[in-house]
This record gives structure tokens, C-alpha cells and sequence, in this order.
């Protein structure tokens, strides 16, 4: 099977799944360097990622065809979504999502 | 807290290094800080990182031959730039700590030292030199005090092993 057929999951991110999606998320909004993306997130998920946490995220989301580096001559390396990490956090968000309505179902019947 | 950088793979540190001393320099020091760097650190050398090494053969650097293409892919994460002089440096340490101890071995049993001393000296003091060694090849590029701390400790366990086997063959 072709690779961008794939979806990959970000259950197998383990416990650099969260940040990896939150990179993914930021980065859906356009190419953004580590600082940027560091901050970013601490603003719209009030989660502030050490250095160390972010840059083992970004390089599984790279390794994994998720996310690409742009070149660059700035010392920040800007990183922009792949067509494959498009896909896999509009999963993601979709899996998500229908937790979350079961969630809220549930809540309201109760 | 830029140090904590050196405790990456070199590899690591050539794909990542520039933009994680950008993103960590402006940062005031926490120990939060370096406890999470030092877990990615320890991540950055469990974790395969084949992309990094694709990444490194995918990029033109003009004055490199295939050659030592070849060469930086076979030998990526063995060690920062061991080279032949640090493997000869390394086999040195070896030969001669280990004749030393087989020297010292030999004197100490003539002094009719305890022979569980002059035993486990004999037997394993080349095990030392080994460990010793790996400041030259495996070891090399990465901070002084992580250097002594891996030699110092894997000595130690190294010694206590050997005296013990020993005691235990005299007692």
C-alpha cells in the first residue's frame, strides 16, 4: 500500500501524542518554527510544551511524512503540514469528535 | 542551559541543534526545563531516527565525495568524529592498561597480596581498560562530566563484579 494512503494514527505517538497533535493542529494554520508553534499552542490549548517534549513530537511527526522543514537560511527552521499529516489529523479530530458527541450525549441524558 | 544540547546524538543535534538553541537560549534556566531536555535527550537515542540519516545523504554539501557519504552513513551514531587516530588511541588504552594490570598482578602476587586481589587484577583488569577507552571512540564528543560518569560508574560495576567472582572462588 502506498504510503500517502496510510492514515497514520497518533495513538502510536504514545505519550508525544498530544503534542504531536497540538503541532499538527498549529501547523494547520500555516509553516511555523518551534518557538512559534511553542507559543501558539500555549495560546489557543493553554499548554506550554518544554523544548525537549516539542522537538521528540516534531521529529516523529517528520519521520512519519507529517510534517516537513522548509528551507530556510533563519537558524528556526520553519515546518509546514504534508498532504499525509493533513490527513491523518483531520482523523484524529474526527475520532475526536465522536467521542466527544457520545460524551456529551450521555451527559445530557443524565 | 545550551550544554544540555551535547546530550543528544550527534545526528540529532545536526538535524535539530541550530533552531532547539534558538528556540532554548532566550529561556530562563528551570529545572523543569532541563529535566524535560534531558528526557527528549534520552528519547532522541531509544527512538530510531532513520529520516535523520536520509536527510543527511539527501544534502548537498559541494566539497563532499560519495566516499565519505558512504562513509558518514555507515558510521552515523557511533560516536560525534571518531576517527582512525581516536580508534588507535583507544586500542592503546586497551593494550597498555591491560598490560599494566598483568604487570601489577604479577608484583602484587609476588608480595603475597591477598590472592583474591592479584586474581580478579589478572582476570579482569583489561575489562577496565575497555571501559576506559570508550572516552576515544564511543564516548567521544559528548560532555566531560557524563564521560566520567558513565566510565566511573560502569568501572565500578565492573570491579565489584570481578571481586566479587573472586572472593567467591577463594572463600
Amino acid at each position: 500500500m502506498n504510503r500517502r494512503d496510510q492514515t497514520i494514527d497518533l495513538e502510536e505517538f504514545g505519550r508525544f501524542g498530544e503534542p504531536a497533535l497540538l503541532i499538527l493542529i498549529s501547523l494547520a494554520e500555516g509553516p511555523k518554527h518551534g518557538y512559534a508553534v511553542t507559543e501558539d499552542i500555549a495560546a489557543f490549548a493553554d499548554v506550554r510544551f518544554g523544548p525537549g517534549t516539542l522537538y521528540a513530537a516534531i521529529a516523529r511527526l517528520e519521520a512519519r511524512g507529517l510534517i516537513d522543514a522548509l528551507d530556510t537560511n533563519d537558524r528556526r527552521n520553519p515546518y509546514e503540514l504534508t498532504a499525509l499529516g493533513e490527513k491523518a489529523l483531520r482523523a484524529r479530530l474526527a475520532s475526536i469528535q465522536a467521542v466527544t458527541r457520545v460524551g456529551q450525549k450521555r451527559l445530557a441524558s443524565a | 542551559m545550551t550544554w544540555l544540547l551535547k546530550l543528544y546524538p550527534p545526528r540529532w543535534r545536526r538535524r535539530y541543534g541550530e533552531e532547539f538553541l534558538a528556540l532554548i537560549a532566550p529561556q530562563p534556566f528551570s529545572l523543569v526545563t532541563v529535566f524535560d531536555i534531558i528526557g527528549g535527550a534520552i528519547d532522541a537515542w531509544i527512538q530510531p531516527q532513520s529520516h535523520l540519516a536520509a536527510r543527511a545523504a539527501a544534502q548537498p554539501e559541494g566539497d563532499t565525495i560519495m566516499l565519505a557519504k558512504v562513509m558518514r552513513l555507515r558510521c552515523a551514531g557511533y560516536g560525534e568524529t571518531a576517527t582512525t587516530a581516536d580508534a588507535l588511541k583507544g586500542a592503546g588504552v586497551v593494550i597498555g592498561g591491560t598490560i599494566l594490570s598483568v604487570v601489577v598482578a604479577t608484583w602484587m602476587r609476588r608480595q603475597s597480596v591477598d590472592p583474591v586481589y592479584t586474581q580478579a587484577l589478572m582476570t579482569n583488569g583489561w575489562l577496565v581498560s575497555a571501559v576506559v577507552s570508550l572516552r576515544y571512540t564511543s564516548l567521544k564528543g559528548w560532555p566531560g562530566w557524563t564521560q566520567a560518569i558513565f566510565i566511573g560508574g560502569l568501572s565500578m560495576v565492573v570491579v565489584s563484579i570481578t571481586l566479587g567472582a573472586s572472593w567467591l572462588a577463594y572463600a
